[in-house]
């Protein structure tokens, strides 16, 4: 929990301070021009560009422990072997320690790009592979079908992500993506129609594809459990100037035409997700206390009311508001939780829940745990324990004890007016019986 | 018991219309026999052809538990009885519960009947309870271990229920033999006692009350009780003669403890000569008047009794115990 | 009457004694038990000179914590402590817990000492105090002897129960347990109610009462002492012995004593809603309707009504065990618990109750370890209960039933050793002084046996024989017997006490007093080696661990790591939720992942398990695996199946043989985790003599955090889920099949791959650059 809130303040802080180190590598240097549109739309955007080839001898990410770039743009899709102290491990590493990564292939791609794509979760189909696709591609297709035209539907629905109106169709050519099914971290950003498969178009199809159909991923995403940020295309096509402008006019089925292709908004989208300039949150604030008292304690006693506030703040373009949202849970767990229920949004911007502690005794903990596709996961739990009355919190009076305090005290007065008696009443009866 | 086998049938009927066709003919047969068999008898009796037929042969959808045994007389298999009666518990249980159904079979093989089918198996020894799954040979965990798991009825349907998933709530008759035993030991008291109501001076005499707790403290101090939880061996035989005191101080026999106790009683009783000779408790006149010798010899008795049994059982207990320096006249 | 006509020539010779001599006797009697007093404290010191001034194994590190908490906040909120420390996460409510006695004896003392200006640590009392209370013991014991018989018997009987390894075992210096107290209580109470029985009077029944209050706050035992008073006074009834002094005592002191026992919060209730109390309030009503039927008889003692008395009160009887049977049936009584039926049904913890049976100290006696604890008692108590019995009186019929109730449990437990040694010492003491002052009684006019009580205690004591002249002159005489055969006697039992009094010493300072925290083992040449190991992991723990870290270790070393390393423990030594406990079991039961998902539901932090392996300490955690498994499987029995940790012919062993389960299993891989120590092979394991089956594996979900000098204590860090950051695919699982290159480099070593600056390979590089080379070359 603690982490989270120190990720939180550290992310606020790369945040207030506008431009962002990016490192770029790509291949050869001319990249830079054919892609020029999508890096200017970064610069605009205030991230400082390094440009490096990626078999520079001298390329470091980090010095002396400290990384040098907050992102990692990678468009070499011919590199075999990075240069320098970068190579996967390194990469790796980087995303381990919370660097966000944009990497770009094509069909011809090396196994580096399937090593790190693994790494992250997700494969890249092999060498030479392409999209392809017969129903769906762009009128400026060379004859192999790979430049396919995907329609806007195909997107994930992750407004965070990919932006909230993407009409225009997107062109891509480049190799598919295969997800490991039973993991939850990665996103599908863009797949491909039920037409495509992903194979060597220059040779004819021998044994089944990899990917088929709606099954080949154009574009995948991950978000690592810290909050690392990886978006990885299997196209460096689809970030190209050319495909950035070129008009859209799909050759077979439905006339799907546009006069300019979607990737540019797209491609910003998804860049402004992947260096985490949308879709970030965090907890400011949290105080509980029991309702009626000011002070926060975190000793409660059962039955006990309580009222728990939680604030949590996304930031939106580069400043930190309130979050929106109907949607946060509050868990009071004690192995498995106790209590369950959803924080209401107080108008101040904080969430809001109150509810009576269970009769139950133990050590708990207040869980929100806001995990949802596109955004950072916000975790945070605080541990409390409810402890059982004290010696002095019963009730003294019992009401259907009172004729058993009147039998006592009654038996008391009895008893002493006995003795009384017991011992001055025994001279009379000589007495009496003398007379 | 006739229209349970009935019953049988029509569930086997209905159950296998369908499947008739692919599986073999004999299978139906085969169950339904078994079920008849079931229904006479909750544990079948094998011989060798039958033992072919129903367990090793296939077709076979249902799995056998089979006892080995040897139940003559002529073996002098102690175990192999009551290993059966819990078997037959757990047999019984099973064919008169809700759980019952013809995938589980229970079997008995004894040696005198199927002494060919001891060999087939390479067994030497009985009692052995084997399960012969549906499917595929038995594994050696198919073979009951009665060391670890016991013979009690319970560990064995739980075992049963570990190797087919069977659940089989063991239903015990119950058994008044406790009660019985405690009622009549109470009437044949109170009948004495109501006989012998015109004096009951004897229930005053401390002289029997007085050995009776003597003899519980002799018992106890001894370790009868361990005796009894643990069920140690009478003593151990090993090849170079037996062994009456065990090595350990964390185990003994039972012969042992007897010895113990009787060298507890002996100094005890060395002790009580030596007051009684001093002149007891009550030094009553009487007692004094009696001539010295007696006296003198009874209690140098009680004392030769005293020093040599309790050294005695010191030498005993230091043979036990490692590293004990003290001894006094033995070593 | 028979007890009667006993009873009267005892009381006159008490009274002839003692009325002569009384200052001389009374001085004897003051030096010899303080002289009982300060040996039973001297032989309790083994541990202390041995090691140093410290609490000793499991149990009686949780009441230091508690006394030291109750010292620091006060008795109100020790009273209301809810620990969160403990059984994490349910939390443990102390207060209610706790029998208090224990912690508000020391608390007192160290209150007065302080107050009084002495700064003593409150550790150094709690280490003293069993040794100091030992000694009180002594004085119960003879304070209730001389009540049974005489006062030499007494002297006797507290000289033994001073040194009696028997109690000395419970008592040691730093063992700081109930039992160290309880036994006191336990002795005083038994005079007190001795004393409340032959006297009658209220006062001194409200003092057994509150005895009997300080007895129920110190110990669960007192359970003891409430079924055998109410058993005395059955015995009695029936033994037709009723008298106004019996219904006076038993009726007051069952009154005030049930309220003052429902005074402690732990016992609550208990007093009148359990099976373990029925027998007294049922001996109560039964004693009810004896004194009204008495009554009636006493109105006309006609012939018939006698018959009415006994009928009446057997019909009384019989009417009040319906009851209490139909309570229970009703459920208004709770039943037995376990604790107290496994005394009875002796299997019954075996089959049902694990967490009983796997406890080494509830386990049968064997007649050595009678032998080792009371040695020459054990073969001499019989003949003091043979004279009691002999000539009964009321008293007397009571240590007779404290003797034989008290050698049943002694021999069901080794635990109950502990109540069978006082009544033991007790008998035999009478016995000794029996013997003893006959044979030092003149044969003629009987002297004053004070000599011989003075002499037989001089003589237990340091066996000085310098009495014996004193018998010489008019030893010689016909009748009796001869001076020789006195002194022989005398020679052998001196040397019989002697030989007892060495036995004690050696055992109590040979197996009694080793602080099993820190273990000593001696080299072949008589050298002492400290295995500081526990302390040195708890210190560890409390350094280098958050404060708030949760250990998850066996609950046997759950008070220790809150004592020592005062870090929250999921189970602890007070095994009051079997679940919890099979919890964890399960964890250490099952393999690496399947834990991983319990210790994240109970938020584990780190993992400590004990590892004998290396210096062959057979009290491990791998010894103590199978019951962990029992335990759980108990609770879990579709997850865990305790064949599964047997080798196919059933044996449990960690080698090659091992099975598949085993081999794999969480306990054992934390204890052979990369375990290359022990001798000759490198990573033999010398408590089970083998070498591990399992060896050179990796741990996935854990770490190791730290591991001991003799790697006796190793410690664990669960890792947390986001340390798993990225789902990367092994390269098992990729359909691709790829040039591994990641792997590749993992093999040479991030070191050589990151340290050189290498030129990086572009697949079509532009010509240029080759042509350059070449261009160069030329």
């Amino acid at each position: 929990m603690k982490l989270y809130l120190i990720l939180g303040v550290f992310l606020c802080f790369s945040a207030a301070k506008a431009e962002q180190e990016t490192l770029v590598l790509v291949d050869n240097l001319n990249i830079r021009e054919t892609h020029s549109q999508f890096f200017k739309s970064l610069q605009d955007r205030g991230y400082s560009l390094t440009y490096k080839l990626a078999d520079d001898a001298n390329l470091v990410l980090a010095k002396y422990g400290e990384y040098l770039y907050k992102n990692l743009i990678i468009f070499a899709p011919s590199v075999l072997e990075f240069g320098g102290l970068i190579d996967t491990e390194a990469i790796t590493k980087f995303i381990d320690d919370g660097g966000n990564l944009l990497m770009a292939g094509n069909a011809a791609a090396g196994d580096v790009y399937r090593e790190i794509a693994s790494e992250c979760g997700f494969e890249m189909d092999e060498e030479s592979a392409a999209v392809i696709d017969h129903f769906n591609y762009d009128a400026s297709d060379d004859g192999d079908h790979t430049r396919i035209v995907v329609s806007p539907k195909n997107l994930i629905n992750a407004p965070t992500i990919v932006g909230a109106q993407n009409t225009h169709p997107v062109l891509f050519e480049g190799t598919g993506l295969i997800l490991d099914k039973d993991n939850s971290l990665v996103l599908p950003i863009l797949t491909a129609d039920s037409t495509a498969y992903s194979y060597n178009p220059k040779s004819q199809v021998k044994e089944y594809p990899h990917a088929v159909g709606r099954k080949t991923v154009l574009i995948a995403a991950l978000q690592a459990r810290n909050n690392a940020r990886i978006v990885f295309s299997g196209s460096l096509f689809f970030f190209s100037d050319e495909a950035f402008n070129s008009a859209v006019s799909k050759v077979h089925g439905d006339k799907l035409k546009a006069e300019s292709s979607g990737n540019k908004a797209l491609a910003a989208h998804l860049s402004a997700w992947a260096f985490g300039e949308r879709g970030r949150l965090r907890v400011r604030n949290v105080q509980h206390q029991r309702q009626g008292d000011k002070v926060s304690t975190n000793t409660y006693t059962i039955t006990d009311t309580v009222v728990y506030r939680i604030e949590i703040e996304e930031l939106k373009n580069g400043k930190w508001q309130p979050f929106e949202a109907t949607d946060v849970q509050l868990e009071f767990v004690r192995i498995d939780p106790f209590i369950r229920t959803t924080l209401k949004r107080q108008p101040s911007g904080a969430y809001e829940a109150v509810f009576k502690v269970p009769d139950v005794w133990g050590v708990y903990q207040f869980k929100v745990d806001y995990d949802r596709v596109g955004y950072t996961r916000l975790y945070h739990s605080t541990q409390v324990s409810v402890r059982p009355l004290q010696h002095t919190q019963y009730e003294r009076f019992i009401p259907s004890a009172y004729p058993y305090y009147v039998s006592a005290f009654s038996m008391m007065v009895g008893v002493f007016l006995f003795s009384f008696v017991f011992l001055y009443y025994k001279e009379e009866t000589p007495k009496t019986k003398s007379e | 018991m006739k229209y349970k086998a009935l019953l049988c049938l029509v569930v086997i009927l209905t159950f296998y219309q369908g499947a008739a066709q692919t599986r073999a003919k004999g299978l139906e047969e085969k169950l339904q026999q078994l079920a008849d068999m079931t229904a006479k008898k909750s544990i079948i009796p094998l011989n060798f052809n039958k033992f072919k037929e129903y367990v090793k042969s296939p077709p076979r959808d249902y799995s056998f538990i089979v006892m080995f045994t040897a139940m003559a007389p002529a073996r002098r298999c102690a175990i192999c009885q009551h290993v059966y009666d819990e078997y037959m518990i757990v047999a019984n249980s099973f064919r008169f519960s809700q759980a019952y159904n013809n995938k589980l079979f229970f079997g008995m093989v004894d040696f005198d009947e199927g002494s060919d089918i001891f060999q087939m198996l390479r067994l030497n020894t009985a009692p052995v309870i084997m399960h012969f799954p549906a499917k595929g040979k038995p594994k050696p965990a198919d073979s009951m271990d009665f060391e670890r798991a016991g013979i009690h009825a319970e560990a064995i349907a739980k075992w049963i229920q570990d190797r087919t998933d069977v659940q089989i709530r063991i239903f015990r008759p119950p058994n008044y033999s406790g009660a019985v035993a405690f009622a009549t030991l109470f009437l044949l008291v109170a009948g004495f006692l109501y006989l012998r109501r015109n004096n009951l001076e004897f229930l005053y005499n401390k002289q029997m009350w007085a050995v009776a707790a003597v003899f519980f403290c002799f018992a106890m101090v001894s370790g009868q009780m361990w005796n009894q939880i643990r069920g140690p061996p009478f003593f151990h035989r090993t090849k170079n003669g037996p062994v009456y005191i065990n090595g350990g101080s964390h185990g003994q026999f039972v012969l042992e403890s007897y010895i113990v106790a009787i060298l507890n009683g002996a100094v005890v009783v060395g002790m009580i000569l030596m007051i009684e000779a001093a002149g007891g408790v009550k030094g009553d006149p009487a007692r004094a008047q009696a001539e010295g010798k007696r006296r003198r010899f009874q209690s140098v008795v009680g004392l030769v009794l005293v020093c040599v049994f309790f050294s005695l059982l010191l030498s005993v207990f230091r043979a036990k115990t490692q590293g004990y320096p003290y001894s006094f006249l033995f070593k | 009457m028979p007890a009667t006509a006993v009873a009267k020539p005892e009381n006159g010779r008490n009274k002839g004694i003692f009325h002569n001599t009384a200052g001389f006797s009374t001085l004897i009697t003051v030096t010899v038990l303080s002289l009982a007093w300060l040996a039973g404290f001297a032989s309790r010191l083994f541990a202390v000179i041995r090691f140093e001034s410290i609490i000793h194994e499991f149990d009686p590190w949780f009441n230091y914590r508690s006394t030291a908490y109750m010292v620091q906040h006060g008795f109100y909120n020790f009273l209301n402590w809810f620990d969160e420390r403990a059984w994490y996460p349910l939390g443990r409510i102390v207060g209610g817990t706790v029998y208090p006695g224990l912690m508000i004896t020391s608390g007192t003392i160290h209150w007065i000492l302080h107050a009084l200006n002495i700064p003593i640590h409150i550790r150094d009392i709690c280490v003293f105090l069993a040794p100091v209370f030992s000694g009180l013991t002594a004085i119960a014991t003879y304070l209730l002897t001389s009540e049974i018989w005489s006062r030499g018997a007494g002297l006797f009987a507290a000289c033994f129960i001073a040194i009696v390894p028997g109690y000395s075992s419970r008592s040691v210096a730093g063992s700081y347990d109930n039992e160290g107290i309880a036994i006191f209580a336990l002795q005083f109470t038994y005079y007190l109610w001795l004393k409340s029985v032959k006297s009658g009077s209220i006062f001194w029944s409200i003092c057994t009462a509150l005895s009997y209050f300080y007895m129920v706050s110190a110990w669960g035992g007192y359970v003891f002492i409430i079924n055998l008073i109410p058993l005395h006074v059955f015995v009695l009834l029936v033994m037709g012995r009723f008298s106004q002094r019996l219904f006076v005592s038993y009726t007051v002191f069952y009154i005030i004593g049930l309220l003052l026992s429902m005074q402690i919060p732990f016992v609550g209730f208990q007093p009148i809603r359990t099976s373990e109390h029925m027998a007294a309030s049922g001996v109560f009503a039964l004693l009810m309707a004896v004194g009204a039927l008495k009554y009636l008889h006493s109105l006309n003692p006609k012939g018939q009504w006698k018959q009415l008395l006994i009928v009446g009160g057997f019909l009384a009887a019989v009417a009040v065990f319906l009851v209490v049977v139909l309570l229970t049936y009703m459920g208004v009584i709770a039943p037995w618990s376990g604790r107290f039926y496994s005394l009875w049904d002796t299997a019954y913890a075996k089959i049902h109750i694990p967490i009983i049976a796997s406890v080494s100290e509830h386990q049968p006696t064997t007649w050595s370890s009678f032998f080792f604890d009371l040695h020459v008692l054990v073969c001499t108590f019989p003949v003091g209960l043979w004279y009691c019995i002999k000539n009964i009186n009321d008293e007397r019929v009571f240590v007779a039933l404290y003797a034989l109730s008290a050698v049943y449990f002694a021999g069901v437990m080794v635990r109950l050793m502990l109540t069978l040694t006082p009544v033991v010492c007790v008998l035999a003491g009478i016995a000794f002084s029996i013997l003893l002052d006959l044979v030092l009684r003149e044969d003629e006019m009987c002297p004053p046996p004070v000599e011989s009580e003075e002499s037989k205690s001089l003589y237990d004591k340091a066996g000085k024989l310098k009495k014996r002249p004193h018998e010489t002159p008019n030893g010689a005489s016909e009748a009796g017997l001869g001076m020789n055969v006195r002194s022989g006697t005398l020679i052998a039992f001196m040397i019989l006490l002697m030989l007892f009094s060495v036995h004690c010493t050696w055992a109590t300072s040979n197996a009694y007093s080793s602080p099993s925290i820190v273990l000593a083992s001696y080299g072949n040449d008589g050298s002492r080696r400290i295995l500081d190991d526990f302390r040195e992991a708890y210190g560890w723990l409390s350094q280098n661990t958050a404060e708030d870290a949760r250990i998850m270790s066996w609950w046997d070393y759950g008070y220790q790591i809150a004592g020592m390393g005062n870090r929250t423990t999921l189970v602890d030594n007070n095994t009051w939720n079997n679940s919890h406990i099979a919890l964890v079991g399960k964890a250490m039961a099952s393999n690496e992942s399947a834990a991983y998902s319990i210790m994240t539901a109970l938020d584990v932090d780190y993992v400590l398990v004990i590892f004998g392996g290396a210096i062959g300490y057979s009290g491990d955690d791998i010894n103590k695996f199978i019951w962990m498994v029992r335990i759980a499987e108990g609770e879990h029995p579709k997850d865990i199946h305790e064949a599964d940790y047997f080798t196919e012919r059933g044996e449990y062993r960690v080698d090659s043989e091992a099975s598949k389960t085993m081999l794999n299993c969480l306990m054992y891989k934390l204890s052979y985790y990369r375990y290359d120590s022990g001798g000759s092979p490198p990573g033999y394991d010398r408590t089970r003599g083998a070498l591990p089956g399992n060896r050179g594996f990796k741990l996935t979900y854990l770490e190791e955090a730290y591991t001991t000098e003799h790697w006796l204590v190793r410690i664990y860090r669960v890792k947390k889920p986001d340390e798993f950051n990225r789902p990367r695919l092994p390269v098992a699982k990729r359909t691709i099949s790829t040039t591994n290159s990641v792997s590749k480099k993992l093999a040479i070593g991030p070191g050589t791959t990151t340290s050189k600056r290498r030129k990086g390979l572009l697949k079509n590089k532009p010509t240029v650059v080759k042509g350059k080379k070449v261009a160069r070359l030329e």
